[in-house]
């Protein structure tokens, strides 16, 4: 009796692990071709109307799906690919297409693009083709750059404090003078204005200005170069914005915002310049409080203009049973019409040239000083071009940056300390 | 089984297995088909090397002995043990505690009982943002608790020397959970011991002495081994408090954090296998060690002693 009991019991697991098998079927067929990307709702308009546009012409059925940015992105792209059912088409970050392009996962789009009419190859920033373009191959069709090199300034603080708003030639002097001009204090000594907040720490904006490196060589690193001089007195100035000029809220500080990010900082008038990319537009635009506008990213001591900055395109994988359809919506979401309704958004330059020189992008709206990020495009230095940067930055950098950034050590130190063993683990 | 027991009849024996099994049919299912198939998946990843996007490659016991040398790798121990030294005896005595208030014969006993086991049903998530604003080092309600007592409240969480504790205080959120089966334990002791104990001249705190505890000692054992597996696995409230990274300054990184950073941000799955079968005979071995003590502290009505 038990014996029968147990062979009904392997017998209904072995149908359902069957019946779970069958239903596993990775999507694909002919006219069918599945497409991952990120995006806020804005951007999301945008790309379905264009899904629903090339659905029409073409007969082609697409299924698009949204992950989160960052991290669970990757995560669910990779968790596919190895699962075998990679999407024909992803959505990639111009910091992070390495990990992608290294493992001959992606298709070049060379050919693609040579043969294709309604755009070419010169339409873009070559910028971010060079960046998206390892060993002669473009393994990504751009569709923005986003040069950090934004400082959007509060002008009715400026005011208030008596401070000549900031020009686009400024340098690090004149933005520490400024930023001390800005700072409010309450009668416990508690700084209640600061007169900056970055939008996550970019550091890596104030070593390029200060004629430093993050790596030797951006495309073929051999070696971090953090410990130099210009590297860490630039980090340590960072620092020195917390701790020693107080003009800036340290971790601690921020944490005691109450979850507000530096964003909500600048927009409630608790931060008289807050330091990001073109991508805030669209919600600072949402400001009835005051008045804003954006300058350049100040020059270094030595003259030196350099900042770190974002891009991101469409790449088709290799396996992808539907390339030409791939490649058709890969024109449709990164094409002209694509673009310009982006630059039209305010979110985001376009990667092709001429129209982000257009009006569609200069609209007249705020910010009205836009055009600082075209001209900012030939200062941008992209991440060091290495799979495992990611890795360097959250398990070596981050953690002990923390202790920079918290006044507890200075750059110098920790410089010294981890840079001979990121190249001891990763670059030799 | 002793061979003088009652013999069962046997249609109604079968009939009852029979139900067992459709009872425990879906778990199982659910196991081999959720559970099983991973855990062998991890088991032969931990010996190989994969990245996700490129063929698996068979490494042998290389990710073990990476794992020696890996400073990280004993910084989220450190960490995890932290964590579990302080959170767990604390847990126990906190939920025996309160456990004892509920089981007074008050007239709102059973909301107040409800109220304490509320949060062990709310969403990790849930709680742990809640935790953050309590922990804020300005407007949060400990510091302002402790303003009241003239204590100037620490950092908390931004503050690398108090974040493990943050995390320790916060697992005192979860006494509720432990407490039900304290309720439970604590209303199986035999009323007549109590009355034996009274006669003997037994005041409040040795009937709790002696007869309390030591009847209770089965449910604190059993509650002992659960609480330390599951302080080892701590994760959602570090995940959501420290936005995925185990900061400041590694301050609290704990092992599935680690586990989770080299599986899904740095694609080295073999590695976070290798890491993820490490902490599992952590957890044996812990749980080993405590069934071989046990004899000497457990009691169990009707053993006989040796």
């Amino acid at each position: 009796m038990k014996k029968k009991l147990f062979v009904v019991f392997s017998l209904v697991v072995l149908a359902s692990l069957f019946v779970f098998t069958a239903c596993n079927k990775p999507l694909g067929g002919t006219n069918k071709i599945r497409f991952m990307y990120w995006g806020d709702v804005t951007e999301i308009e945008i790309i379905n109307q264009a899904i629903a546009e090339f659905e029409k012409a073409t007969g082609v059925k697409v299924s698009a799906e949204r992950a989160p940015s960052g991290p669970p992105y990757m995560e669910k792209v990779l968790t596919q690919f190895a699962g075998g059912s990679a999407p024909d088409v992803l959505f990639i970050e111009a910091n992070n297409f390495k990990k992608f392009a290294e493992k001959g996962v992606l298709e070049d789009l060379t050919p693609y693009l040579a043969n294709e009419t309604a755009f070419k190859k010169t339409d873009f920033y070559p910028e971010i083709i060079d960046r998206f373009t390892v060993e002669n191959k473009l393994y990504v069709l751009p569709r923005d750059i986003a040069p950090i090199c934004v400082m959007y300034y509060n002008k009715d603080l400026f005011k208030a404090a008596g401070v000549k708003p900031p020009t686009d030639n400024w340098t690090w002097a004149e933005f520490l003078a400024k930023a001390k001009a800005l700072v409010k204090k309450d009668a416990q000594g508690r700084v209640v204005q600061f007169g900056f907040v970055d939008d996550w720490p970019i550091w890596e904006s104030w070593v390029l200005s200060n004629g430093g490196s993050l790596v030797d060589n951006v495309k073929n690193p051999t070696k971090c170069t953090l410990d130099k001089k210009a590297a860490y007195d630039a980090i340590q100035f960072r620092a020195d914005m917390i701790h020693k000029y107080r003009v800036m809220p340290s971790p601690s500080q921020m944490t005691a915002m109450g979850g507000m990010g530096s964003g909500d900082m600048f927009v409630s008038g608790k931060a008289g310049m807050f330091y990001s990319g073109i991508w805030k537009t669209p919600s600072f635009r949402q400001i009835k409080d005051f008045k804003w506008d954006v300058v350049m990213f100040p020059k270094g001591p030595t003259g030196v203009r350099a900042f770190s900055t974002g891009g991101s395109g469409y790449a088709i994988t290799n396996k992808s049973k539907n390339k030409e359809a791939a490649w058709k919506l890969v024109t449709y979401l990164a094409g002209v019409k694509g673009q310009t309704q982006l630059a039209q958004t305010g979110l985001a330059q376009p990667a092709m040239k001429k129209i982000a020189e257009s009006p569609a992008f200069l609209d007249g709206q705020d910010p009205k000083n836009k055009k600082i990020v075209l001209a900012g495009v030939k200062y941008v230095k992209f991440a060091p071009l290495v799979s495992d940067w990611e890795e360097i930055n959250v398990s070596m950098i981050a953690p002990n940056f923390d202790k920079i950034w918290s006044g507890k050590a200075t750059a110098k130190e920790i410089c010294q300390e981890i840079v001979p063993e990121i190249n001891e683990n990763y670059f030799e | 089984m002793s061979t003088n027991t009652v013999p069962v009849h046997h249609k109604s024996g079968s009939h009852e297995a029979l139900w067992g099994y459709v009872f425990i049919g879906p778990w199982i299912l659910g196991m081999i088909l959720f559970v099983g198939g991973p855990i062998i998946a991890s088991l032969v990843l931990a010996f190989c090397k994969w990245d996700l996007l490129t063929p698996i490659q068979f490494v042998g016991f290389e990710n073990f002995s990476h794992m020696f040398g890996d400073k990280k790798f004993w910084i989220s121990l450190g960490n995890t043990f932290y964590y579990t030294l302080f959170a767990v005896p604390l847990g126990i005595v906190g939920s025996i505690m309160v456990a004892l208030l509920m089981n007074q014969d008050w007239k709102s006993v059973r909301l107040l009982r409800t109220i304490y086991y509320l949060p062990s049903v709310t969403a990790g998530v849930a709680s742990a943002i809640i935790w953050m604003w309590l922990f804020n080092p300005d407007f949060g309600l400990i510091n302002y608790g402790l303003s009241m007592l003239g204590v100037k409240g620490p950092l908390w969480l931004a503050d690398e020397n108090w974040s493990k504790p943050a995390l320790v205080v916060m697992s005192l959120w979860g006494v509720g959970g432990n407490m039900i089966i304290y309720l439970a334990g604590l209303q199986g002791v035999p009323r007549q011991l109590y009355e034996a104990a009274e006669i003997d001249g037994a005041g409040i705190w040795h009937k709790f002495r002696h007869v309390t505890i030591p009847m209770l000692t089965p449910v604190i054992f059993f509650n002992l081994i659960m609480s330390i597996v599951w302080s080892f696995q701590i994760f959602t409230q570090v995940y959501t408090m420290t936005g995925g990274q185990g900061g400041p300054a590694d301050s609290t990184l704990v092992l599935v954090l680690y586990i989770y950073h080299y599986a899904f941000k740095y694609h080295h799955m073999g590695y976070a296998c290798a890491l993820a079968w490490a902490l599992f005979f952590v957890i044996m071995l812990f749980t080993f060690l405590q069934f071989k003590i046990a004899g000497g502290w457990v009691h169990y009505e009707g053993e006989l002693k040796k």
